[in-house]
């Protein structure tokens, strides 16, 4: 019985020394401090028929439209997101955004470059279309400047992948 | 004829290293120059000091420093008999301003064109516009970058990706924003005037 109890006690005791390390080393590590968030969203484009992105794409706001319509490179009749993610940008660690959740179609890789400042951020940007890398490509975000690009073919129209800062 | 004596010999004379008839020589020489009596007067009472501060027994230190002092005297007496004889009295003090200052006014003038040539507008440096390096892996695939005014933002062209297949439907498995997140990067735009194509 006694050394029952004592077993149970050094359990008791490993446990929490262990949960105490971990949680001491998570708290420790700067490099997973958080210094801004990036929202990834991509947009079907298209001259033809909208409809084609599927009854669940969203309409954006005439907003959005005119400001996409207003370069001529983005220039189409119709826009349409399809889907966004929002993932934290650390310190010195990468990250990962999947706007297309749960598909791996479209993945965008990004890790600070320089030290974030007060409203913009230097990213080391790579854009991931069917498990390949097509654009690396080191950007510098600044709130309400995102970057757009203009990417696959689908449907009768393009996908616009657009990274932002997150508000 | 040249009755000046020459250095080595001056410098005997001055240190009263001379005898019998160099004396003589040297001492009718300088008979009529009261320079180089003074100098040797000079000398001798240099002489006569460092004597008394030193030794008897030892040797004044630094033999160099002594000659160097009396080429420096000799020196120093010939180029005051030329400056006598060639030039008046106002002329050196005169020659020894000249230098330092118009060295000061050439400084003055240099930094004044300076100044005027720039344009205060103007910035100290180009700084260059942040143009990302645009580096795509894939055969076959571009990219144009440019930064567009019209849509406040950085704009990135991919020619020859490969086209998604229509079967694919993004229905099915997309994670669907709602209205603000979908809108989430149609805010301000910055107001740039330019923009500059790669």
């Amino acid at each position: 019985m006694r050394s029952t109890l004592q077993s149970f006690f050094g359990l008791l005791i490993a446990l929490a020394i262990g949960l105490a390390a971990g949680r001491l080393s998570a708290q420790e590590d700067p490099g997973r401090a958080k210094v801004g968030s990036l929202v990834v969203t991509v947009y079907f484009a298209t001259d033809g028929d909208p409809k084609a992105a599927g009854e669940k794409a969203q309409e954006i706001s005439e907003d959005l439209r005119t400001r996409l319509s207003s370069e001529k490179k983005l220039r189409f009749a119709h826009y349409r997101a399809l889907g966004a993610d929002t993932q934290e940008i650390f310190r010195s660690y990468e990250n990962w955004a999947q706007p297309l959740k749960p598909s791996d179609e479209i993945l965008v890789r990004f890790e600070t470059r320089t030290r974030p400042e007060e409203d913009s951020i230097s990213l080391d940007l790579e854009l991931w279309l069917a498990r390949k890398k097509i654009l690396k490509t080191d950007v510098q975000l600044r709130q309400g400047r995102p970057l757009y690009v203009l990417g696959s073919e689908w449907r009768g129209g393009r996908l616009i992948i657009a990274v932002a800062l997150a508000k | 004829m040249n009755t000046n004596p020459d250095e080595t010999k001056l410098a005997l004379w001055l240190d009263d290293e001379l005898t019998g008839d160099d004396l003589a020589a040297m001492d009718t020489w300088a008979a009529d120059m009261p320079e180089q009596l003074a100098a040797r007067e000079e000398l001798r009472s240099y002489r006569k000091m460092m004597a008394g501060a030193l030794p008897a027994s030892e040797e004044p230190p630094y033999p160099d420093f002594f000659l160097s002092r009396v080429n420096q005297g000799i020196r120093g007496l010939q180029a005051a008999e030329k400056a006598v004889a060639s030039s008046p009295a106002a002329a050196p003090f005169w020659k020894m301003w000249l230098m330092p200052v118009a060295a000061c006014a050439g400084m003055v003038l240099a930094f004044g064109i300076g100044r005027q040539s720039t344009d205060r507008q103007a910035p100290l440096a180009i700084v260059p516009v942040a143009s990302p390096v645009v580096y795509t892996p894939e055969e076959g695939v571009d990219a144009e970058w440019f930064a567009s005014s019209n849509a406040g933002a950085t704009v990135i062209v991919l020619q020859g990706v490969s086209a998604i297949p229509d079967s694919t439907d993004f229905s099915e498995t997309v994670y669907v924003p709602t209205a603000s997140e979908a809108d989430r990067t149609a805010g301000r735009r910055n107001q740039d005037k330019n923009s500059s194509r790669q």
